[in-house]
């Protein structure tokens, strides 16, 4: 019974959008009030910098090869941290189960939140991206139209993929460490696709690369967008 | 919503499985609009999950329940817009204030004039003083009082309540009464469970009685005793 | 019956890879590993698809029968595949002089690897059994759809990173295709036996499960 196809073809279809943008308002309202899941992601960013500032032993041109790696990783794993809440806050006040209430598609549920998520990743990007560049000595060589492209199509198909499993592990014991296990064996494409597509931008290597690279992500992410909103359903029926 | 005479709520041989047991096995009964149903038993005799079936919340593993004339299977989310929910949790947000949980709600729910509509859900629950307050700073009994404003706000025929006198004050709870009275006199049907065989009784029309998921008794409200009731609902108890 | 044919399968198999096939050109003796290598990885690819095939038929009927056969698959494909990633390993040390390459094939048979291991965590910390059974077929479709992406992907960013040494062609004499085709069939033959003994297993278990409940009686009752 439960098909994200059906939004389609029921007649509340821009329902279904006003129950996005509903929740959408509902994440971001409580997180400016709160600031409890941007807050740690922005300061693990600025660990994570401290850190590889000492650990990396190098800094400036030495570190070109391995630069666009470290700054997705990075990226990732503080997504992973903010991704972790997004269900768990809702468990934990049963608020999840409100939601099955609301009367539309319930794949509403996911976009709602998959796009909150896009906003918060996209804020703390902003705000550490010049810290990664500044603090580590990396000159900022790239074209900017593209190099925010491939910021914007490397997170969110990350978003997307983290959100629908986040809700998944939240239902399971351990669903903080669960959840990157879960994440990365599938997120492999887009940050082969997202480093590669930086790297070449920053001008390691093939300088017209990036947009086959590209050309992946938005794949990537278009076949896990499509996916979770078919299957979503499955994860919240009770 | 059903049409005149029709029934608001109909179940016929309901079987709900629950984690590999048997919660519900073969209830039927049939609501009828403007009637307030007062579903009573034991703890473990299914009301919780019943009333979950009726909200569209699970799906039923066997039988047929129709509200509103639609088969809760397939209705889905055009029939959730007719319902109104009142649970164990209150499924607010403890970060937002009243106001803005109530203007969510609202909006998921397509409420015309939300603003307006919003004001006079808080003034009626008497919250109006507190709107602006995170909710995680309301009193069990305020919260109570808001997630009843959340079930009604969308103005919906079937209104579900799961023991919604727990955690009330008096004053609360005869606003309750209040709400419940008002809502079977502009013929919109509200079943609602309870473990107070007295509140019911004066609060309904008709009681149903479960035991271990079956119907034990269906009678009218009037025809019956509290201390007859109380013996049923203790009697046949699984215990948890 | 099955596991007689298996057996002389199994058996084929080893004598072919071993006596029957001539030593390699330029690898001698140890490019045998090869046969059993490409045999595991292609029963692990195989296993992942039933799992995703039984969990989409999972979500579609929610007959647990399809949920006992995502988990069997899942098991015993695991098995499969560690197996592949293991020889591949052995096999890249003695064709190309390291223990490991990023090269696509091998980078995919660690990846789908992972996604075995992850599907079959989900299983372990899932609680209820309906939930369960969802959740593993909902993460092993998506695993599943990931694959091919993972291996195309790896491969482009091979063609942009080429390494020295390059992966070692192979020349296939007929007689070692005949001896790579039937440790293929053989492993598959073994693949399906494990997974209908697991399956009948599963089966055991939840029968089992379902009589400690009735006799246990209601007293240990679900609250309404």
């Amino acid at each position: 019974m439960p098909s994200g196809r059906a939004r389609f073809l029921s007649p509340s279809r821009s329902g279904w959008w006003r129950q996005v943008t509903a929740l959408l308002w509902k994440e971001l309202r409580a997180e400016a009030r709160t600031r409890e899941t941007l807050t740690p992601m922005v300061i693990f960013a600025l660990a994570v910098v401290t850190v590889f500032g000492f650990g990396l032993r190098a800094t400036g041109a030495d570190l070109g090869p391995v630069f666009p790696g470290l700054l997705w990783v990075s990226f990732y794993f503080v997504g992973l941290l903010g991704l972790g809440r997004s269900f768990a806050s809702e468990r934990a006040q049963e608020t999840l189960a409100g939601l099955l209430l609301v009367p539309a598609d319930r794949s509403f549920i996911f976009v709602g939140k998959a796009l909150a998520n896009l906003v918060f990743l996209a804020v703390v990007e902003v705000i550490s991206l010049p810290l990664f560049f500044g603090l580590l000595g990396v000159p900022f060589t790239a074209p900017f139209v593209p190099f925010c492209v491939t910021m914007v199509l490397g997170t969110a198909g990350f978003a997307s993929i983290g959100t629908m499993l986040s809700a998944l592990a939240a239902h399971t014991r351990a669903a903080e460490m669960l959840l990157p296990v879960l994440v990365f064996p599938i997120l492999i494409p887009a940050v082969i696709g997202a480093v590669e597509a930086t790297a070449s931008l920053l001008g390691a290597g093939d300088p017209l690369a990036w947009k086959r690279w590209l050309g992946l992500l938005l794949a990537y992410d278009a076949l896990f967008v499509a996916l979770p909103l078919l299957l979503f359903d499955y994860l919240v029926e009770p | 919503m059903a049409e005149p005479g029709r029934p608001a709520v109909v179940v016929r041989d309901l079987v709900q499985r629950l984690g590999g047991h048997e919660v519900l096995r073969g209830v039927s009964f049939e609501v009828p609009e403007g009637q307030v149903l007062a579903v009573m038993g034991p703890n473990g005799a299914g009301k919780t999950t019943l009333l979950r079936v009726l909200g569209t919340l699970l799906p039923p593993s066997g039988g047929q329940v129709l509200v509103g004339g639609c088969d809760v299977r397939r209705c889905g989310p055009d029939l959730r817009r007719r319902i109104g929910f009142l649970g164990h949790h209150t499924f607010l947000y403890p970060q937002l204030t009243g106001w803005e949980n109530l203007w969510f709600w609202a909006r998921a729910f397509g409420v015309a004039r939300a603003g307006a509509r919003i004001e006079e859900m808080l003034a009626t629950v008497g919250l109006e003083l507190f709107a602006h307050e995170p909710v995680r700073h309301y009193s069990r009994g305020m919260q109570q009082r808001l997630a009843l404003a959340r079930a009604l706000l969308h103005d919906p025929p079937l209104l579900l309540l799961d023991e919604p006198y727990t955690g009330l004050d008096p004053e609360a709870a005869a606003l309750l009464d209040a709400v419940i009275r008002r809502w079977g006199e502009r013929g919109r049907t509200v079943v609602m469970t309870s473990h107070d065989p007295g509140r019911a009784l004066a609060a309904s029309d008709r009681v149903l009685v479960l035991q271990r998921g079956r119907v034990a008794l269906l009678g009218f409200s009037r025809d019956l005793d509290a201390r007859s009731l109380e013996e049923m609902c203790r009697r046949g108890g699984r215990g948890s | 019956m099955l596991a007689w044919v298996t057996f002389v399968a199994v058996l084929g198999a080893l004598f072919l890879a071993f006596l029957y096939a001539p030593p390699d050109v330029k690898l001698g003796d140890t490019q045998r590993i090869f046969y059993f290598h490409v045999a595991s990885a292609w029963t692990g690819l195989l296993a992942f698809t039933v799992v995703c095939v039984a969990g989409i038929a999972y979500l579609r009927t929610s007959a647990p029968s399809w949920d006992r056969l995502g988990l069997a698959s899942t098991e015993v494909g695991l098995l499969f595949i560690t197996m592949a990633v293991v020889t591949g390993s052995i096999w890249a040390r003695f064709a190309w002089g390291t223990w490991w390459e990023w090269e696509p094939r091998l980078t995919s048979a660690f990846v789908l690897w992972l996604m075995y291991a992850a599907t079959l965590l989900v299983r372990n910390l899932v609680e209820e059994p309906g939930r369960r059974a969802r959740y593993a077929a909902v993460f092993g479709i998506i695993a599943f759809a990931d694959v091919p992406i993972v291996f195309m992907s790896v491969r482009w960013w091979r063609s942009y990173h080429p390494v020295v040494v390059s992966a070692a062609g192979l020349d296939l004499e007929p007689p070692m295709v005949l001896a790579m085709v039937v440790a293929v069939l053989a492993f598959t033959l073994l693949y399906v036996l494990l997974t209908v003994e697991r399956v009948r297993l599963a089966r055991l278990e939840q029968e089992l499960a379902e009589y400690k409940r009735a006799w246990r009686g209601e007293g240990g009752g679900i609250r309404a």
